[in-house]
């Protein structure tokens, strides 16, 4: 192990490692009177379990740790929002999942190297020309999976191949999809929303090779489970999608509200001040 | 074998598959991560972090194109956007799947520059062949405008034009690489 990056790579050959390889599943064997027992046995338990499930959409604890409820040290650490704040903002995650989000927790659950990290919610915001969009929280151990919750990430996950968005409620929408598929910008919009509008421009000088602008350069979107979404045109490769220079929400009661810097996400009250969030102006009518 | 053939076998445990997955894309991502901070601190963890988060996902890859470069470029600027909101490059992911802490010195800082020249060289690979050839000749060899119009067979003025296309487009793509891009 030499530098910094040998090194790295030593983690994460060791992680790789560490990953949960898939269960075999076991050889079929011929039905028995206990066998038909234990079966309906572990079936009524299901059953219970799935109920349950249905009843309080509540964080899975993964095997083996406490049993006692874990503290959300979100607020005191300041590293995130907290489940409470998430849940406050994003109607989406208030209603009850579906049997599919149920089954899609599965495929958003991470191994990792102690026990698999199971998402305590996901749902599906929306589907665009093909592509699912989903919002899926984690909640994020202090020591890998075994220690405290310490925050919680919200991933709008995107499953078109090449998206992946940890931990984004940015403001300005970001570009889905690729060259040759089916391709939006997409922006998780807090509850109170009503529409969104986005300016679009090109910067101008060398950095703006490559840029093109959507059909529309002023963006009027409706928003629909917390996410607005407009479908674009795919693009050839060696361009991309201009950036908003402006976005503006349009809240239910009449307000609004003009943001002028990339970088700034949705707000949530114990946050902590983030940069670049001087550009904000808010407007009342 | 391609990216998402390595990332298929590193979803099964596969350390070696990861290990040459992280060597291919190495270089692009630490070069898009100095270019973008300017800073080799920031550039060597926002590295490690883009790895491990594409670690976490490689079971949820889907292959698009034989490369998996705008799958983690994507990821890079994901992390990038993270970082500049929060102030710092966080550490989530490596947490979550288990790193122990690695820490820079002075010699790892002289690497991320090494590693992002690499990067720069590979993007002059990707210029349109005359283009290369006046880069590489002018640029990086320190040839005359005159003995390379010679030895190409065209007038000096020819050289000088290709070579401000090639930079032109060099610069083109190293701005899109930070500022574009396809992902969320």
């Amino acid at each position: 192990v030499r530098d910094y990056f040998d090194r790295v790579e030593h983690e994460l050959r060791l992680a790789t490692e560490r990953r949960v390889a898939p269960v075999p599943q076991s050889r079929r064997k011929r039905p028995t009177w206990s066998g038909a027992v234990v079966t309906l046995s572990v079936g009524a338990a299901l059953l219970i379990a799935l109920l349950a499930l249905s009843l309080h959409d509540h964080a899975r604890q993964p095997a083996g740790s406490p049993k006692q409820p874990q503290r959300d040290l979100s607020v005191e650490r300041h590293i995130g929002p907290t489940l409470r704040e998430l849940m406050a903002n994003f109607a989406l995650l208030r209603r009850s999942p579906t049997a599919a989000e149920r089954a899609a927790v599965r495929t958003f659950t991470v191994s990792t190297a102690r026990q698999p990290e199971v998402p305590e919610y996901v749902r599906l915001a929306g589907v665009v020309d093909g592509i699912r969009v989903y919002f899926v929280v984690y909640p994020v151990f202090r020591h890998g999976a075994s220690g405290p919750v310490v925050a919680h990430q919200m991933s709008v996950i995107a499953s078109a191949g090449n998206t992946y968005a940890p931990g984004n409620y940015l403001i300005f929408p970001t570009v889905i999809g690729g060259f040759g598929k089916p391709t939006a910008y997409l922006s998780v919009v807090p509850d109170g929303v009503r529409d969104v509008r986005w300016r679009f421009a090109c910067p101008t000088g060398p950095s703006g090779g490559g840029c093109h602008l959507p059909p529309e350069r002023l963006a009027h979107v409706t928003v629909h489970d917390n996410l607005a979404v407009l479908p674009l045109p795919a693009l050839r490769p060696g361009t991309h999608y201009a950036s908003p220079a402006v976005v503006t929400w349009y809240r239910i009661d009449g307000s609004r509200t003009v943001f002028t810097n990339q970088d700034e996400a949705v707000p949530f009250p114990s946050a902590p001040a983030w940069p670049y969030q001087r550009s904000v102006k808010r407007h009342h009518p | 074998m391609n990216d998402a053939e390595l990332l298929t076998a590193s979803a099964r445990g596969d350390g070696d598959a990861f290990a040459v997955f992280y060597r291919r894309h190495l270089a692009e991502i630490v070069g898009y991560g100095l270019r973008a901070t300017g800073s080799r601190e920031a550039a060597a963890d926002l590295a490690a972090e883009v790895f491990a988060s594409a670690l976490e996902a490689c079971d949820r890859y889907e292959q698009v194109y034989d490369s998996a470069s705008a799958w983690l470029h994507g990821i890079a600027r994901n992390k990038l956007l993270d970082s500049r909101r929060r102030g710092r490059v966080e550490d989530a992911t490596r947490q979550r799947i288990g790193f122990q802490p690695v820490l820079l010195d002075d010699r790892d800082l002289e690497r991320v520059v090494e590693l992002a020249s690499q990067d720069a060289l590979a993007l002059v690979d990707e210029l349109p062949t005359e283009q290369r050839v006046a880069v590489r000749g002018r640029v990086l060899a320190e040839r005359d405008y005159a003995e390379l119009a010679t030895e190409l067979g065209c007038s000096e003025s020819v050289v000088r034009q290709r070579v401000s296309r090639g930079l032109a487009r060099l610069r083109a793509r190293l701005t899109e690489s930070i500022g574009g891009g396809t992902s969320t």
